[in-house]
C-alpha cells in the first residue's frame, strides 16, 4: 500500500515565471562579475588617464612659467602657481625659481612621501638660438586617485545599461516564450479539449497541431496523440467488457430473463412512472407449485426446462413494455404498468396461472406445474419496491395456504 | 615616491634646494657650453665670450671688442641670450653672460657693492642716454615755451612706464609723474587728450629717429616740444661677470679702455656708430639738469668724464 504524504500544494507558476527565476541568478552573477570586471578596468583607465592629464597639466603650466621665469618675473610667476594649486586634482605645487633663487610654494604642505601622485619638471627656456637654460623646477602634487571615485564613476552607467538591457531581454524572452512555447501549449491544450476524433477533413485537431510543429513540442503531443488513440482502444474494450458483464450479471443465465437485479431497477422506475402519470400497476409474485418433485423424479434437466418454459410463457403472456424477471429457484416475478381496475388485474393473474399450467413435453413425458400468485397494487399497496415485494409475497403465500 | 618629469622620466628626488649634479649641469649649461667651446685648456685657441648684443648696441660692442683687443686678450663673441634687465642681471651675475653693456641702475649698483657684478664705469653713449625731450600733443606744441627751470616743470603732469627707473628721478625733482601701462605705439596721446598727462619724455636721440615717427602712424596729433631738455646722469657702462673665468677679461678691458680713450681711439670707434645730436635740435631748446637720486656724474671716473657729452662746452 502506497502511503502519500500530506502536502500542502505548490503554488502554480507559468513556465515563463520558473523559466525567468532560474535565469535570474547567472544573470546576477554575470552582472557581477561584469560589474567587478568593469570597476576595476575603469580604476586603472582612470588611473592612467589621470596620470595622463596631470602630466598634461603640469606640461601646460611648466610651458606658461617659462617667460614669467625668464623675465625673472616672480610676481606672475606666484600667480600661476597659485591657478595651477587651485585646480581641483592639484594638493599642492611649489617653484624653484633660478633667477632670485627663490621658492614659491602655494597650496597645502607638500607630502615628501605617501600615495599621492607627485610629479616634477624642470622649466626651460629655449633662446632664438635654441639654446636651453634651466629657469626653474615645478612640482605638483595631485589629490590621490580613489578607486571609490573610479567605481562610481563608471558604476551608474553600468546599472543603467544592465537595466535596460534586462528590460529588453526580459521582454524578448517573453514574446519568445509565447511564440514558441506558451500558444503551442494553448492550441496543444484546446485541441486535446477538442478531441482526438477526426474533423471534416480526417484529420483531429491535435494532429493538425502536430503537423504545425516539426519540434520538441510536436512530439510530445505526437506521443500524447498516440497514448491516447491507445487509450481510446483500451477504454472501449473495458466498456465493451462491463456491458458484457452487466449483462451477465444482471441477466439469469437459464431462462434469459432479469434476476433480482433487474427487478429492483425497474420497479423503481415503474414507481417513479406511476406516481408522474398517476396510472397505476402491480407486481406479481408467482411460485410454482409442483416443480420440486419434477426436479427431483425427472432431474435437473427437466426442472430447468419446466422453468424456462415458465419463463417463455409469462413472457408471451404480458406485454412487451412489462418486465418479467426470476427471482430464483422457482419465484418469478411480473411488473405491469398502467392497469386499470380489479377485473383486469384478476384476469391477467388467471391468464397466466392457466398459461403456467399447460402441460409440457419431456423426454417423452407429460409434465405440468402450478402457480401461487400474489398481487401488490402501486401506489395502493405500497410506494417502495420492497413494501411491494413483502404485500405480493404476503398474498402468494395466501394463495398457497389456500390450495 | 619618486618624480616624474613630463616625459613620464623617473627624476631624483628634491633635497631642498636643487643642488644634484644634474642639477648643477643644468644650472650651467651655459657657462658649460662656453667653456666647452673655449677650450681654456687647449692653448693657443681665442676663448669664447658671451657678450650682450642688440641693434642699438653695435657702438657699444664695437667699443668692448677693441678694448679687449687692446688690452691684450683676443676672444670669440657669443651673443647672449636677449631678456629684460632682470634677465640680463641674473645672466651676468651668475656668471652665464661675461659682458653686457646696459644702463646703471639702483640694482646694478647694489651688486657691485655685493661683490656679484663687476663694473667698468666708461660712458659708452657719452651721457646722451640722459638726455630727454617731450612728446606732447601738437595743439598744444608750445605749452613748455617757458619753462626754464624743474621747477616750472612741476605744474605738468608726466608719463612714464610702469617700473622705469626714469620715474624716481622725475619724482625725486618734484615733477608729478604717473605710471602707465601701455606707451610702446604711442597710446598716451589718448590720456593726454584727456587731460591725464601732459607731456610723455623719452631718449633724445631714440625719440627723434624712431619713436616719432612710429607714434605719428597711429598718432598723429603727437609732436616733440622744440623747447626744452631734461637731462640726468644716466651712463650706459660695460659691465663683466663676477666669476673667476672673466677676471682675465676684465683686467684686459680696463686696461683696454684705459689706452682707448688716452689714445682718442674711443671717440673714434665711437663716431663710426653714433653722432651728436644736430646742432638744430638743441640750439633752441633750454637744457634744464635735475638730478639723479641713485647716482651724479661723479660716477664716470675723473680721466673718463671728459667723454660725456656737453653741447654748452662746446
Amino acid at each position: 500500500m502506497t502511503v502519500v504524504a500530506d502536502r500542502p500544494p505548490l503554488p502554480r507558476r507559468s513556465l515563463y515565471q520558473q523559466f525567468v527565476r532560474q535565469l535570474l541568478v547567472p544573470l546576477l552573477l554575470a552582472f557581477a562579475l561584469a560589474t567587478t570586471g568593469t570597476v576595476l578596468i575603469g580604476y586603472h583607465a582612470e588611473q592612467s588617464k589621470g596620470a595622463t592629464e596631470r602630466r598634461k597639466t603640469v606640461d601646460t603650466f611648466a610651458q606658461s612659467l617659462v617667460k614669467p621665469l625668464w623675465d625673472c618675473d616672480n610676481a606672475t610667476a606666484q600667480g600661476i602657481v597659485d591657478a595651477l594649486a587651485h585646480l581641483p586634482a592639484v594638493a599642492a605645487a611649489r617653484l624653484t625659481e633660478r633667477c632670485q633663487e627663490q621658492r614659491l610654494a602655494s597650496g597645502t604642505q607638500m607630502l615628501e612621501s605617501g600615495d599621492a601622485p607627485r610629479y616634477r619638471t624642470a622649466i626651460v627656456y629655449r633662446d632664438e638660438r635654441s639654446r636651453q637654460f634651466d629657469v626653474g623646477e615645478l612640482e605638483v602634487q595631485f589629490h590621490p586617485t580613489s578607486i571609490i571615485t573610479a567605481a562610481l564613476e563608471v558604476l551608474w552607467r553600468y546599472l543603467v545599461l544592465f537595466f535596460a538591457l534586462l528590460g529588453v531581454m526580459l521582454a524578448g524572452t517573453l514574446i519568445v516564450f509565447r511564440r514558441t512555447i506558451s500558444e503551442p501549449l494553448d492550441r496543444f491544450r484546446a485541441a486535446i479539449r477538442t478531441g482526438i476524433e477526426p474533423d471534416r477533413s480526417g484529420t483531429s485537431p491535435l494532429e493538425q497541431e502536430i503537423r504545425r510543429h516539426n519540434d520538441e513540442l510536436g512530439d510530445v503531443m505526437q506521443a500524447y496523440d498516440e497514448l491516447m488513440l491507445e487509450l481510446t482502444k483500451v477504454i472501449g474494450q473495458l466498456r465493451e467488457n462491463e456491458q458484457a458483464l452487466m449483462q451477465t450479471v444482471r441477466r439469469d443465465p437459464l431462462t434469459g430473463l432479469g434476476n433480482r437485479l433487474v427487478l429492483e431497477e425497474e420497479l423503481e422506475r415503474a414507481l417513479r412512472r406511476a406516481q408522474r402519470h398517476r396510472k397505476p400497476g402491480c407486481v406479481l409474485l408467482i411460485d410454482l407449485n409442483g416443480f420440486k418433485p419434477i426436479n427431483d423424479t425427472h432431474g435437473h434437466a427437466a426442472g430447468d426446462r419446466i422453468l424456462q418454459e415458465t419463463a417463455r410463457r409469462l413472457q408471451a403472456g404480458v406485454r412487451r413494455s412489462d418486465t418479467v424477471v426470476r427471482l430464483g429457484g422457482d419465484e418469478f416475478v411480473v411488473i405491469v404498468e398502467n392497469l386499470h381496475g380489479d377485473n383486469t388485474l384478476q384476469a391477467l393473474i388467471d391468464k397466466l396461472g392457466e398459461a403456467i399450467a399447460q402441460p409440457q413435453e419431456y423426454a417423452g413425458h407429460i409434465l405440468s406445474v402450478g402457480a401461487s400468485i400474489g398481487a401488490a397494487r402501486f401506489p395502493d399497496d405500497g410506494t417502495t419496491s420492497a413494501a411491494l415485494l413483502v404485500h405480493a409475497d404476503r398474498a402468494m403465500y395466501a394463495r398457497k395456504s389456500r390450495r | 615616491m619618486g618624480f616624474q618629469d613630463t616625459r613620464g622620466n623617473m627624476l631624483p628626488p628634491p633635497s631642498g634646494r636643487a643642488r644634484g649634479p644634474r642639477a648643477l649641469l643644468r644650472r650651467h649649461t651655459v657657462l658649460v657650453l662656453v667653456l666647452a667651446l673655449s677650450g681654456l685648456p687647449a692653448a693657443g685657441a681665442p676663448p669664447v665670450l658671451v657678450v650682450q648684443n642688440e641693434a642699438h648696441l653695435q657702438h657699444a660692442r664695437a667699443l668692448v671688442g677693441a678694448a679687449l683687443e687692446i688690452g691684450g686678450m683676443s676672444a670669440v663673441f657669443v651673443d647672449a641670450p636677449k631678456g629684460n634687465e632682470r634677465r640680463n642681471l641674473h645672466m651676468i651675475s651668475a656668471g652665464h653672460t661675461h659682458i653686457d653693456m646696459m644702463p646703471a641702475t639702483p640694482a646694478r649698483l647694489r651688486l657691485v657693492r655685493a661683490g656679484r657684478l663687476r663694473m667698468i664705469p666708461v660712458p659708452l653713449d657719452r651721457g646722451l642716454l640722459g638726455y630727454r625731450v617731450n612728446l606732447l600733443l601738437a595743439s598744444q606744441r608750445d605749452k613748455l615755451a617757458r619753462v626754464r627751470t624743474a621747477s616750472d616743470l612741476r605744474g605738468f603732469n608726466m608719463g612714464q612706464n610702469i617700473g622705469w627707473m626714469d620715474v624716481e628721478i622725475y619724482r625725486h625733482a618734484g615733477i608729478p609723474t604717473k605710471e602707465i601701462k601701455d606707451w610702446a605705439d604711442g597710446e598716451f596721446a589718448l590720456q593726454m587728450e584727456a587731460g591725464l598727462l601732459d607731456l610723455f619724455p623719452l631718449g633724445l636721440e631714440e625719440t627723434l629717429t624712431h619713436f616719432l615717427p612710429h607714434f605719428r602712424k597711429t598718432y598723429p596729433q603727437l609732436t616733440v616740444d622744440p623747447h626744452l631738455i631734461v637731462r640726468y646722469p644716466w651712463f650706459r657702462f660695460v659691465w663683466v661677470s663676477p666669476k673667476a673665468d672673466a677676471d682675465e677679461v676684465h683686467a684686459a678691458l680696463r686696461r683696454g679702455f684705459d689706452r682707448l680713450i688716452a689714445s682718442g681711439e674711443f671717440l673714434r670707434i665711437w663716431s663710426r656708430y653714433r653722432r651728436p645730436p644736430a646742432a638744430d635740435v638743441l640750439r633752441d631748446r633750454v637744457i634744464i639738469d635735475i638730478d639723479n637720486p641713485f647716482y651724479g656724474p661723479g660716477l664716470v671716473p675723473p680721466a673718463w668724464r671728459h667723454l660725456l657729452f656737453r653741447p654748452e662746452v662746446r
